[in-house]
């Protein structure tokens, strides 16, 4: 009966794999990686193994999140930087009432020889302030899915992407390292 | 038994058929009138389709990923144009 109850409880998200967190972000299309990064991490994992979905899953849980508001500043902000920005140039948001900022920096753009199959990805790092504490995530933005050979697993097959939002396929930097 | 079940069952029913609370964060009205919004909308959707058969999205930056079409690449040029 307890397993019945549990199950009832958490199929909604278990089914998905996405938070409510994630859900309300999706509704309001405010999907920036960086300040939606452990729910999309939780739901990134869905895609390699159940064990490690329920652990990122948890952890997010009981963390806590930056608030809607936020969320659709700082998407604002990357889109704008992603499409108009030069490699080098530094944007900001800043909500005072709930005491966070933004801040977003193009640091690459690559093409012509150097690309090595990451021609037209951008990278570029999120920093978000909330209260006294700071949160740092690099992230590759690329025009298209990224194939085989570029950013594989370690059993050979392609990462997928974090998420596809506004003609970016956004990939986490820590699979580069 | 039966009204723990009918009482799951509501709780579940009224979790996914609750109204949507009107917007009150002056953030989301700012972002869902934007630009930016507008055009995040358009380009998850949008699909261009090249001479060679395959389709791809509009953005622009697909242009750096063949040295041929680098120099039809523009910065910030489809979003400018965007209204």
């Amino acid at each position: 009966m307890k397993f019945l109850i549990i199950f009832i409880i958490l199929s909604s998200c278990v089914l998905t794999g996405k938070t409510k967190s994630l859900r309300e972000a999706e509704k309001y299309a405010c999907l920036a990686p960086s300040i939606n990064y452990k729910s999309l991490d939780a739901l990134h994992a869905t895609k390699i193994t159940a064990f490690v979905w329920a652990k990122k899953y948890t952890n997010q849980a009981f963390s806590s999140e930056f608030k809607i508001g936020d969320k659709c500043l700082h998407t604002k902000l990357l889109i704008k930087m992603l499409y108009t920005s030069k490699d080098g140039d530094i944007g900001e948001w800043t909500n005072k009432l709930k005491n966070t900022s933004g801040k977003i920096k193009i640091i690459k753009t690559y093409y012509g020889y150097e690309a090595q199959g990451l021609g037209g990805c951008r990278y570029y790092i999120s920093r978000l302030f909330k209260d006294d504490s700071q949160v740092n995530k690099k992230f590759f933005a690329c025009p298209s899915q990224l194939g085989w050979g570029v950013l594989d697993d370690s059993r050979g097959f392609p990462v997928p992407a974090h998420l596809v939002f506004a003609g970016w396929h956004f990939y986490d930097e820590r699979f580069f390292e | 038994m039966r009204r723990l079940f009918f009482l799951l069952f509501l709780i579940f029913i009224g979790q996914n058929l609750a109204a949507d609370e009107p917007i009150q964060d002056k953030s989301i009205v700012l972002w869902l009138n934007s630009k930016e919004f507008r055009f995040a909308e358009y380009m998850s959707k949008c699909r261009t389709k090249h001479p060679d058969g395959s389709i791809s999205n509009c953005n622009e930056f697909n242009n750096l990923r063949y040295r041929h079409l680098e120099n039809k690449f523009n910065l910030g040029n489809a979003y400018q144009i965007f209204k």
